[in-house]
């Protein structure tokens, strides 16, 4: 299946304008659970347009903007997560 | 490292279909709070229209963790955490747009936070399948009761976990020093992950009860695939008076 076609806008020239900003050698993409099957397709189109890239596909949960990679804080130059908006933390607590 | 979000907005139709509309007039539902994820954001002006035909009335709001009216997010489950500001009094039902159960439930575990005893329903409707799906406190019944025995543990235990990730989204250290003032009597140590994990645990077997200070839905529904008692913070904490 080409990305255009899919059930979901995946915005890949954001990404590809984000790599190129960041002047990134390698990324990370984290992938809301229903968009993991579509993973490949991700990855093909990014290494397609910037074939320079390290493109790293994190394989665990991912369930929200909180839930980022932090090991990876200097081992990656970008993280994208595809399907998570932002998320403003209550520094307080929960409540 | 820096850090891209993307939506994955929905492409196709966003639209309730006549079963969801017969529903809400079957239901005689006048007022109902909308809800969805960043996926179909995009789509309520549609969903509006559509409600105001039938003549219901639609409250929403902002929750605590969301930049976007009508979002919803799966760690928003504490009554306040919506930001409904007392619009809540006279609604009938939630009614949520997107798929799966995770944002449902955490709408049920608001309303049985609330303790107002309404335990209003959540009716789902995914734009993919073209599905209605009606959630009420059923569906959570299994965690509550597993709460209510954790509850128990904790306030019978004296050596307790506490469990606090680094993740700067989730992680919340203060916890630990509000529990240690409210419960001098027991002793607290604090264990420090960047994953929780229930496996993990068990290698603490001096451990009698855990205190989860991470993403709330480790402490509810995660909870349940676990023999360890582990309680969210502020549900400890609610127990202090």
């Amino acid at each position: 299946m080409k990305i255009e076609e899919f059930d979901y806008d995946l915005e890949i020239e954001k990404v590809i304008e984000e790599i190129n900003k960041q002047n990134a050698k390698s990324v990370c993409l984290q992938l809301a659970d229903g968009l993991k099957p579509r993973a490949k397709e991700i990855v093909d189109e990014i290494k397609d347009k910037c074939p320079y890239v390290k493109v790293l596909i994190w394989l665990g949960a991912c369930f929200g903007a909180c839930d980022i990679p932090i090991s990876l804080t200097n081992k990656v130059d970008l993280t994208v997560q595809f399907g998570h908006n932002r998320f403003v933390k209550n520094v307080r607590g929960w409540k | 490292m820096k850090l891209l979000l993307i939506d994955a907005k929905y492409n196709g139709e966003i639209k309730f279909t006549k079963e969801v509309l017969e529903y809400l007039k079957k239901k005689k539902y006048k007022t109902i709070v909308l809800y969805t994820t960043t996926q179909f954001n995009h789509g309520i002006p549609e969903i509006l229209e559509q409600l105001k035909k039938e003549n219901i009335k639609v409250v929403s709001s902002q929750p605590e963790r969301t930049n976007k009216e009508f979002q919803i997010l799966g760690c928003d489950i504490y009554h306040g955490n919506l930001n409904l500001n007392n619009k809540d009094k006279n609604i009938d039902a939630f009614l949520y747009i997107g798929n799966g159960k995770f944002h449902p439930r955490a709408l049920l575990f608001e309303e049985e936070d609330s303790q107002d005893n309404k335990n209003k329903e959540v009716i789902t409707y995914d734009p993919i399948g073209k599905k209605m799906i009606v959630y009420d406190k059923k569906d959570i019944e299994k965690v509550i009761q597993k709460r209510k025995a954790n509850i128990k543990k904790f306030l019978t235990s004296e050596k307790i976990g506490v469990v606090v990730t680094v993740k700067p989204g989730q992680e919340h250290m203060h916890y630990v020093e509000k529990l240690e003032k409210a419960f001098p009597n027991k002793k607290f140590y604090v264990f420090i992950t960047d994953n929780v994990s229930f496996s993990d645990m068990e290698n603490f077997n001096f451990i009698q009860c855990w205190i989860n200070t991470a993403c709330p839905r480790i402490g509810m529904e995660d909870a349940l695939e676990t023999n360890n008692s582990i309680l969210n913070a502020e549900e400890a904490l609610s127990l202090k008076g």
